[in-house]
This record gives structure tokens, sequence and C-alpha cells, in this order.
């Protein structure tokens, strides 16, 4: 290493993946190690936080210790500690928090207590590198769908957010319900792509009255439950049965009939709730970049790896003479990389935390740990 | 034989610097701020006051349970946090055992340590005071208040008890026992690291010391999801 290097060991656990990483200089990912727990959660059609918690502490050595080996250093060669204080489960954050301040506070180092969503939109610089600030950023996981402008490292203006559900959880709940399982996202996505045809049904498009920015899902979510239940009256069974039937099922088959009538089927209920997310969330990112002049957009988050939202962004950004950035798949999800390259901008600031760093389960953006 | 010993499994916060035959630095508080905040300035502070750092330590003790699932764990990453930092080993540290030391002369009783588990119950286990030493009788559990007093009441021997329950149990205690089960002292209930340390340094000359990433805390408990599901006849893996 040479000796003007910054090399940041970062650490990620704010839901159902406990992750390590190294990154030099910011943009440079030495080792990014990530240990899925999803299988476990899967089991229960979501997240478990008591589970999740005790898999983090289980995990956090082994995958400490890789990210270090895998990069080729030691802790005498890092220059700071970064790790996730917030948002998210707080027993899950917690783990990574206690882990981070001591490994930094033995080894006489800073820590720097990092945004888990600055670190998601930090993530488009890892593989971007001509990438700065100013841009807009659509944030869409989980448990967010937020447009923010990033105005420069470490500073972001919020300009809209969802009033209900985030887009993940819709794909979550949408997911559900036509017995898909968990997680929502990417078995959305793949079963929209096996056949669906995207305007086999017309689900509402929700605006929030007020802010042109803002996001509504739960009309859309009661939309498509409304009509399986619709369909599943017709047939003369509640849809619950119908539902039950499926999940889990090896043997799924997309071409299903949920409405024997009109010939619809499960892939096309996927494509076209997808299409009525995504219609969404392109239609308000390409007019607020337009209304603020902002020709740079990114997006980040674990709902930017679908495919179809791609694609359109894709589509819509071209027409309109708009850069896009996003992260590869990998990126997109939790990962403790994005982590160290807002951790390094933070450090660049001069900024770190004390030893009291504390979780903060409910952390706003832009918010101060 | 120098040790960092660390109790966060309940509501007290607590940080002790021993070496053998002596506790030389011990802090501990018991004022409802997250463990999270509080752990870390404190093994700060009593390494300080040591005049000491991580680099002189030879081992991390930990409360490793049972205990607040989200407690153990601060205690427990911080343990280990400090552990693969400095490349030193961990000694996990029974919470009930570490709580019957601190009683001290039981005089021939059974010492009986109680842990509020909430759920109406408590994880326990029965301690004998052998000699120099305390040996654990029987298993760890987490039972109700009602049944481990009729087992005891069923028993021989008088019994002492101590742990953060009396204060929810220990009227009921002296009422059912009627003079065959006392109460340990305040300054016993509630656990310090300075016991957590006492157990840690006789497991670390008896070779009992372990790799951070070994260790996970002792919860006693499935989480309420893996229950259910128990319930439900499924499997959990």
């Amino acid at each position: 290493m040479k000796a003007k290097d910054t090399l940041i060991l970062a650490i990620e656990s704010s839901c159902d993946e406990t992750a390590a990483a190294v990154v030099r200089n910011g943009r440079e990912v030495l080792s990014n190690i990530i240990y899925s727990q999803i299988d476990i959660h899967t089991m229960y059609g979501g997240v478990v936080p008591e589970i999740a918690s005790r898999k983090h502490i289980e995990k956090i050595d082994p995958v400490v210790a890789s990210a270090l080996s895998e990069a080729g250093v030691t802790k005498e060669d890092l220059s700071a500690v970064a790790v996730t204080a917030g948002p998210g489960l707080v027993g899950s954050l917690l783990v990574g928090v206690a882990y981070a301040k001591a490994y930094a506070y033995a080894a006489g180092l800073p820590i720097i207590g990092v945004h888990h969503i600055e670190g998601h939109i930090a993530a488009n610089y890892i593989e971007s590198k001509e990438l700065e600030p100013p841009f807009l950023c659509l944030v869409v996981s989980g448990g967010h769908t937020e447009l923010v402008v990033v105005e420069d490292y470490g500073k972001f203006r919020l300009i809209g957010t969802t009033h209900d559900d985030a887009a993940g959880e819709a794909f979550d709940k949408v997911a559900r319900a036509i017995g898909l399982g968990y997680p929502g996202g990417p078995k959305v996505d793949k079963c929209a792509k096996a056949g669906g045809r995207p305007d086999a049904v017309v689900f509402p498009r929700g605006h929030v009255d007020g802010n042109e920015f803002d996001f509504s899902f739960s009309g859309l979510k009661s939309a498509v439950l409304n009509y399986l239940n619709s369909c599943a009256m017709k047939q003369g069974g509640p849809v619950k049965d119908l539902r039950e039937k499926r999940e889990g099922d090896a043997n799924f088959n997309p071409d299903a009939l949920i409405d024997p009538d009109t010939g619809v089927t499960v892939a096309d209920v996927a494509a076209s709730f997808q299409e009525a997310v995504v219609d969404v969330l392109v239609t308000h990112t390409v007019a607020a970049a337009k209304s603020l002049g902002i020709s740079k957009v990114a997006m980040a988050g674990g709902v930017a790896a679908n495919g179809a939202l791609r694609d359109r962004m894709k589509r819509d950004c071209e027409s309109e003479g708009i850069s896009l950035y996003y992260p590869s798949p990998l990126l997109c999800t939790d990962n403790a990389a994005m982590i160290g390259c807002a951790g390094y901008y933070d450090f660049l600031a001069g900024k770190s935390h004390g030893l009291d760093l504390n979780a903060v389960p409910g952390l706003g953006l832009g918010q101060s740990i | 034989m120098i040790i960092l010993a660390l109790e966060s499994s309940g509501n007290v916060a607590s940080a002790a610097v021993a070496e053998r035959n002596k506790i030389l630095a011990e802090y501990t508080v018991n004022i409802g701020k997250t463990h999270s905040q509080t752990l870390l300035p404190m093994i700060d502070r009593v390494l300080g006051d040591a005049e000491m750092s991580v680099n002189d330590l030879d081992a991390i003790a930990v409360s490793r349970g049972p205990g607040s699932f989200t407690g153990l764990r601060i205690g427990s990453a911080t343990a280990k946090g400090l552990a693969a930092s400095a490349g030193i080993p961990i000694l996990e540290v029974p919470t009930l055992e570490a709580l019957a030391v601190g009683v001290g002369n039981a005089g021939g009783r059974l010492i009986c340590p109680v842990i509020d588990a909430r759920r109406n119950e408590v994880y326990t286990a029965l301690y004998e005071v052998c000699g120099e030493s305390i040996e654990q009788v029987g298993e760890e559990r987490a039972m109700s208040m009602e049944d481990l007093l009729a087992e005891l009441m069923a028993g021989e021997r008088e019994v002492i008890f101590t742990g953060d329950a009396l204060r929810i149990h220990g009227e009921k205690i002296k009422s059912v026992g009627q003079g065959k089960f006392i109460l340990a002292p305040l300054s016993a209930r509630d656990l310090r690291a300075g016991c957590v340390a006492t157990v840690g340094l006789s497991m670390l000359e008896s070779g009992k010391a372990i790799d951070g990433s070994q260790h996970s805390p002792v919860y006693l408990r499935l989480s309420s999801a893996e229950r259910e599901r128990l319930e439900q006849g499924k499997p959990l893996e």
C-alpha cells in the first residue's frame, strides 16, 4: 500500500446481510464480502429481526476476517472503520455498530457512522468513476422510496418520498398475494419476464396531492389485491386458497390463469403491477430532473436492480438527454463497499464519531448521527 | 494474566480490568442508558484508570448469557471486535455462575440466581459452594417462578436467591419459603464485571479461552418466530 492511500474497513448489518469490505481511496473496492441470510428468512416469508440479529453475531467475525484477507491488508494498513449506523433494524444495526466501534478502538482508528441510504447512493461512485455531485438519485428499496438531490458529497436534499409503502414493500406484498413468496422484487421481475403482458390489467398510478414528486403505493397494492379477489370470487373460491397452493411450489407456473374469462395469467398480473410501479418511479424521476434542471440521474437500492425499471429509466432518460447511472445488481443490494465509499467522503471531510456512537433505526436522510 | 471483563446482559452495564488476585478497576452503572452508548466509553475508562491499553490484555471475558437478547449481543459484539482487533481470545462466562459467585459464602445453602426473562419466567440454575470453587447443579433453564419455588420447596436444602428478578419476586420467595429461602444482599443482586472477571480468570487458567469467532451468546430461548414454527410442527432448517 502507498503511504498516501486511504483504506477503509466498512461493516454493514442493517437488515439481513452481514457484510464487510475494504475500500481504497473511496472508489476502489479491494474486497466486498456478503453473507446473505435470505434462505432462512424466506422460510418465514420475510425478515425476522431476532433471527437476523443472531445470525449477524455468528457471522461478523468470519465476514470481517475474509474482507481483510481478501484485500490483503491488516489493521495496521487501515485509515478508519466505517459502519452503518442507521436506518435499519435496531438489533441488526447494534451488532455492526458495537463490533466496528470495538475494532476501531482497539486498533486506534477513527470510527465513522454512515447513513445506510447515503451508502446506497455512494454505490454509484464505485463503478462510475466519472460521476460527481450534483445529481438526482432515485433511492428504491424494501424500506425506501426517495428522490434525493445529491448537492455535494455528504450533502443531500430530499425532494420526494413515499406517503405509505416503499416500492420494495409493494413488490413483497404483491408477490406474496400471487404466490411468488419472498423476496418479492426479484421474483416479480422474473415472473413478469416469463411472458407477462404489462398491459394485461391496467392498475392505478398513485399520485400525491400537494407534492408532484412524492409517491404512494398502497392504492396500487390494494387494487392488485382487489383484482385477485374479484377473479377468485368469479371462480367461487377465496384468493387465499390459490395463493397457498402456489406458495413455495418449485414447479411454479407463470402461465397459471388468474382469470379464465379474460386469459389473464399470474405472469400478466406480475408484469402489469410492475409496469404501474415502474411508470410512477420513472415519470416522477424524469419530471424532477427536468424541473430542477439536473442532467444526471442515478438509481440506488435493491429495487434499482429490477430489469424493467432499468430498461424504462434508460429509455426515458435517453430521450430527455439525461445521463443515467446505476450500480451493478450486487452493489444495489445491501453491501459494505458502498458504506466504505460513503465513509471515505465523510473521512475526507474530517467527520468521525465518538465511542458512544449508537445505532439509529429511524435515521432520516441528511440527519446527523 | 490481565483480562477485561464485560457485563451487559441485563439493565447493568459494567466493565472491569483484573489480573490474578486483583480487580484493578471496575465501573458499573444501572441508569437506563443503552449499553451501546455506555459500554465502550466505560471500557476506555477502566483501562485508562488501570493505566493500560487493549494491547496489554491477555483475554476478554464476556457475560455470555442468558439475559436480554439485545444486551447480550452488544456485549458479545464489543468483545468480538476488541478480540479480533487485538488478536486475543474470549472467555465465555456463564452469567448465572458469575451472579452466584457474587453471593460469596452461602453458609451451606444452595445458591439460586434468578434473572428476569419476561413472559412470567426467569432464567435460573443452582450452584453449590465447594471449598474455594463453585459448582453448577443441574441445567440452566428458563421457567416460571412458581415451578422453580415448588421444586425447591420439595427439596431438602435451604436456598439463597440472587439476581435482578428479586426486584419482582423477592417478597413472594420469602413468603413461600417460610424461612427456608433467603435473599442475597442488594450489592450481590445485580451482576458486576468484577464477578465476570473472577470466573473469567479461573477459566483462563484452566485453558478455556476460545477464538472470538467461536463465540455466540447463550440465549436459552428460541426467537418467537422459531417457537411458533415449531408449534406448527414445521422444521427450523
